[in-house]
């Protein structure tokens, strides 16, 4: 009466194989398309010969050797034109996804078959490296799941077919033959071993990952990045008017930032990413001469002591007690860095690459990144003031000097912070405007700021959809002059550029920045969300002592730097399905590709803190619980009292002696119904195992005879069986 | 299905022994007769493995960091399921009860998995027949249910004629991937006696020597002779001579009575003496042709006595005291300690003596009456 569960045939295990290698080689090509700034050609191919070969493997298995000695040696001549017309890596990977088409496609012993899995892990690495993305992770978890499978079933098989030979993938497999595999599959143990064995991988790296010591080294080596195109959030060095307001037509985030901060987080937040001195025609720019500032050898961090002796730049974070904000910037937002305020360390883990303007308190990358990049900022101050290092009291506050310099054909920085439009009417807008604002009194900066932010207020309404009176109307060909001139509603660009014309036209030095404001506050891990619809565009004034106040038009702006603590922002934040799956992402920033020393440290803490937390809460359960106990006994016994728990003792008894009267206790009845099999040929089967070790040479005839009885209960016809109450009761005392 | 025998487990081998009881300590430290060695595919595996923590240390690149605790872990855990595979399993050998030199013979091993919850896989078992240099490998394909058992058998040609320790050399698994490779020692030997092989030979016809046949002798079985009468069945006669109707009607065992029972039984006599024997070859022929012509003369019912010089002297009446005879015979050495001691003929003996041109003759009171 055996009862063996099914088990796959030689060709059943080839067919899987096949399909889990064609899985392994889909999941690996698919990464590519995680990138971006790269030909996908060779990933779409890839993808469509293996997705063919998973329903139709006998027509790749028909193909003559010749044509895969062709296709082989056709990949050398592919690749050199690689190398020599595209990057490296790009070539790299593209050789990387031919030869996992070669291999996906044919692949018999099991040499072929690990370098499919070798092939298949360096691809998915490469496009790890270059992505950093959470689908990244989810794509190393099923091929992981997957390889591990492969590699189990081609174990089986390699046995299998040292007994019976190879089975022929050219008879093709027909959908019985696929059905049937599944179903076996899923009635027996296969599944359920597997998965046991991918949790305890899963877990087992989880916790390797965790552990394996993490040291910091200040010279590491630099990985291989992909060259990316332009970014795609759209701040540049040159930014006409509506170039913001288009980004905040894509709702994708552009940052999130991690805030770990005692002093709180500001209400409004503003990340400064650029700013824009020169002026023409609409269009606010980066003038050449700050260009030049971010791109020579004197803009690199390691010169920064001279700027700022009391910043530090550094590729560790400091080991001071401070707030620290980190910013994961997505791929392709821009190459420039979201400040939010002035720090006193920055941490960025490729110093070499990163540029400073110190004049505009600026930093960029060399180029955009193709993959999500981090930095930390600690001791951030976000009151809004930036300090200039003394540029502006000599050149600017000279006004001989300046008239000088403002009659020059090209202006130079910093003569770019006052330049005005070309068009005299234009200069003449602006100029009464300023006029009319300062009304005779002698205004500072600041007080400047404050009365043309009211004025715009007043007279203007904020809206994304502007359309502006014509030249002919407006009689002045500048836009912002035609906007100003007007009553129509504008967006945050026309309030900045407004802003900064009229203060240059009044005398004061003013600039437009751009970057993100606000952004919304994730309630499951606590960060910010920045969207590129966050985009914003504000102006810096120079108060003339020394620093650059941020000044904000746009109507609805707060002038006021509100703070909140960490707390009150986590209940004031968002939830709800999307800002879940967001706060994964973060996760997995945070925890995977963020894990440094300190994160290491941190997580050490925190078990330790677990840990005694819980025992501490343990301990005062058990106090708890034994002081109840103490006082219920201590309380007076009533006859009410000693009637009901006299009961419940009743009711205790009769329910343990009903359990004594069942064949099976109370334990196996529940899981009865989750178990394969007769329970009472389980527990037969239990008991006999556990007589396995005991010594049976000196049993009586009695014994033997209940050892017999629970063998037949185990092994035994129904209709043989003994009682099993009494069989399973006699077997205690063996 | 039968109920197990309860002593039945006694016979079963395994890594943890009949105790199966679990140490930690073999996890780490593989107990005596037991290895774990990387396959090609570990060591390419723990080569990259290392090459990927070189890199994720001077990059500091959480995903190579990622990569390399999942290939570590891949180990690990290789490591792991190999040994929880191995303890599972038990295995016992079964042998047939005759082997005969040139003709095939199976070997069992039989499979048990012990574990109530897990299923066993892959494994190769090297069965080596010690004595007669053979080495055969076994496979359990695929997957060996919790509580199921299953036997694989092994068939060989033995060589020559000897006692054979059959042993489970070697249980190797390179289960879960292939990574990692257990060896574990068989810890199973059985002995099994292999036979002379039967050889042909030819038969003499010889004056007065009473033996009634010509020709050459032939393997195949059953007897002849006229039937002569009937009578009661004696301890020793074979069943098959048993006439059931007969029986039946007279309500005891009757027996059929060939002529060849009333011919004359003869005795074999070997002598493994080193002055007869000088080399291998030609003692082996002897051996061969004494079983040959010993099992001959059993079917003829014309065997009444087998002996070995200095060794045995064994009256036969029934199969197995012949099968004594051949399992003495496959043990036979050439006996240098036994001196010449002149003609000691008995009556109806034959003797063997090697003839010219390597081949061995049967001589009966002194007269050939075969050749090998």
């Amino acid at each position: 009466m055996e009862n063996k569960s099914p088990k796959l045939s030689l060709k059943q295990y080839a067919l899987l194989k096949w399909m889990l290698g064609a899985g392994m080689g889909l999941v690996s090509v698919s990464t590519v398309f995680n990138l971006s700034g790269y030909s996908y050609i060779p990933a779409i191919i890839a993808f469509t010969c293996i997705s063919v070969s998973l329903f139709w493997p006998a027509g790749f298995a028909r193909l003559p050797n010749i044509v895969w000695r062709v296709y082989a040696i056709g990949i050398i001549p592919l690749m050199a034109m690689d190398v020599i017309a595209r990057d490296t890596v790009a070539a790299l990977l593209n050789l990387n996804t031919w030869l996992i088409i070669y291999r996906a496609l044919n692949h018999q012993k099991r040499r072929e078959e690990l370098q499919l899995v070798l092939l298949c892990l360096f691809l998915l690495i490469m496009t790890g490296i270059l992505t950093a993305s959470l689908l990244f992770g989810v794509q190393m978890f099923v091929f992981f799941g997957l390889a591990i499978s492969f590699l189990v079933v081609s174990s089986i098989t390699q046995c299998s077919s040292e007994l019976d030979g190879e089975s022929d993938k050219k008879d093709g497999w027909n959908a019985a033959l696929v059905l049937s595999t599944f179903r076996i599959l899923f009635r027996s143990r296969y599944l359920f071993t597997g998965t046991l064995i991918y949790c305890f991988l899963i877990g087992l790296s989880s916790l390797v990952f965790l552990v394996v010591p993490r040291v910091e080294v200040e010279n590491k080596v630099t990985l291989f990045e992909l060259k990316s195109n332009e970014s795609l959030s759209g701040f540049s060095d040159n930014i006409r008017l509506g170039d913001v307001t288009s980004i905040k037509n894509d709702a994708s985030i552009a940052l999130r930032v991690d805030v770990n901060s005692s002093k709180g987080v500001p209400v409004d937040p503003y990340w400064r990413m650029l700013v824009l001195d020169t002026y023409q025609n609409g269009s606010f720019s980066v003038s050449n001469g700050l260009q030049d500032k971010l791109r020579n050898t004197m803009a690199s961090p390691f010169n920064t002591v001279r700027y700022w002796p009391d910043k530090r730049f550094s590729q560790v974070p400091s080991r001071e007690d401070r707030d620290r904000w980190t910013v994961f910037v997505e791929p392709g937002a821009s190459r420039y860095l979201p400040i939010v305020g002035t720090f006193e360390h920055l941490t960025f883990s490729q110093l070499d690459k990163l540029f400073m303007a110190a004049d505009i308190h600026s930093f960029a990358l060399s180029k955009v990144s193709s993959k999500m990049f981090s930095f930390q900022l600690e001791g951030v101050d976000f009151s809004g003031k930036i300090e200039d290092y003394g540029l502006m009291s000599s050149v600017l506050y000279n006004s001989a000097e300046r008239r000088k310099l403002l009659r020059s054909e090209e202006l130079t920085y910093p003569v770019t912070l006052l330049q005005l439009p070309a068009d005299k009417k234009a200069r003449k807008i602006f100029s009464n405007t300023a006029k009319s604002i300062i009304g005779g009194d002698s205004l500072n900066a600041l007080e400047f700021a404050r009365r043309a932010v009211e004025f715009l207020g007043e007279k203007h309404d904020y809206s994304m959809d502007i359309e502006l009176p014509s030249l002919e109307e407006a009689g002045v060909e500048d836009p912002v002059a035609r906007w100003l001139n007007s009553d129509l509603d504008g967006h945050c660009e026309f309030f900045a550029s407004s802003l900064v014309l009229m203060a240059r036209s009044a005398g004061f030095p003013a600039r437009v920045a751009v970057g993100y404001r606000g952004g919304e506050w994730n309630s499951y891990e606590n960060y910010f969300m920045v969207r590129n619809a966050d985009a914003h565009a504000w102006c810096e004034i120079y108060d003339g002592e020394g620093n650059w106040v941020r000044v904000d038009p746009t109507p609805g702006s707060s002038s006021v730097s509100d703070v909140r603590s960490v707390q009150q922002q986590a209940a004031l934040g968002v939830t709800g399905s999307k800002a879940y799956l967001d706060s994964l992402k973060m996760l997995w920033y945070r925890r995977v590709v963020n894990f440094d020393e300190q994160a290491q440290r941190e997580a050490a803490l925190q078990l330790k803190d677990f840990l005694l937390a819980y025992i501490e809460t343990a301990e005062s359960w058990l106090t708890n619980a034994v002081e109840y106990f103490y006082r219920w006994i201590r309380e007076p016994w009533g006859i009410g009292r000693i009637i009901y728990f006299t009961f419940l003792a009743v009711l205790l008894v009769v329910a343990i002696c009903i359990q004594n009267r069942l064949t099976l206790n109370y334990k196996e009845l529940i899981f009865a119904t989750f178990r394969r099999g007769d329970p009472i040929r389980r527990k037969a089967g239990r008991i006999l195992s556990r007589l396995d070790a005991v010594d049976k040479k000196d049993w009586s005839d009695a014994k033997r005879k209940i050892l017999l009885d629970l063998q037949t209960l185990r092994y035994g016809a129904k209709e043989r069986w003994p009682n099993a109450r009494m069989t399973f009761k006699g077997s205690k005392q063996l | 299905m039968s109920v197990e025998s309860i002593d039945s487990k006694d016979n079963w081998s395994g890594i943890s022994g009949n105790a199966g009881r679990f140490r930690l300590k073999d996890l780490f430290i593989p107990p005596q007769g037991q290895k774990v060695v990387p396959t090609s595919a570990g060591i390419i595996l723990i080569l990259i493995g290392l090459c990927l923590g070189l890199a994720a240390y001077n990059t500091e690149n959480n995903i190579l960091f990622a990569a390399f605790s999942v290939l570590l872990s891949a180990i690990i855990i290789s490591g792991v399921i190999c040994w929880a595979n191995f303890k599972n399993l038990r295995w016992r050998i079964e042998t047939g009860k005759t082997y005969r030199v040139g003709e095939e013979g199976e070997i069992s091993l039989c499979l048990r998995n012990e574990s109530n919850k897990f299923s066993v896989m892959c494994f190769r078992f090297d069965v080596e027949l010690e004595e007669q240099g053979i080495v055969k490998p076994l496979y359990l394909a695929g997957r060996l249910g919790n509580g199921e058992e299953e036997n694989l058998i092994c068939r060989f040609t033995p060589r020559q004629r000897s006692v054979t320790q059959v042993k489970l050399d070697d249980v190797v698994s390179s289960f879960p991937f292939g990574f990692l490779s257990k060896h574990a020692s068989g810890n199973c030997t059985k002995e099994i006696t292999v036979w002379p092989a039967r050889v042909d030979y030819t038969k003499l016809s010889s004056e007065g020597g009473g033996i009634y046949w010509q020709g050459s002798s032939s393997s195949e079985k059953g007897v002849t002779g006229e039937l002569l009468n009937h009578r009661q069945y004696e301890r020793g006669d074979a069943p098959k001579m048993i006439n059931w109707k007969a029986s039946a009607r007279q309500g005891k065992l009757i027996v059929k009575q060939n002529a060849l029972e009333k011919q004359n039984l003869y005795a074999i006599h070997v002598d493994p003496s080193s002055f007869l024997w000088g080399g291998n070859e030609i003692f082996e022929r002897m051996c061969s042709f004494a079983a040959s012509f010993a099992e001959d003369l059993f079917r003829l019912g014309r065997l009444e006595n087998c002996s070995v010089e200095g060794v045995a002297s064994i009256k036969i009446r029934r199969v197995v005291d012949l099968e004594s005879f051949f399992d003495v015979v496959s043990r036979l050495q050439i006996n240098r300690s036994i001196n010449p001691i002149g003609d000691r003929r008995i009556h109806n003996s034959i003797t063997f003596a090697p003839l010219e041109a390597g081949s061995v003759g049967a001589f009966l009171n002194g007269k050939q009456v075969a050749q090998a």
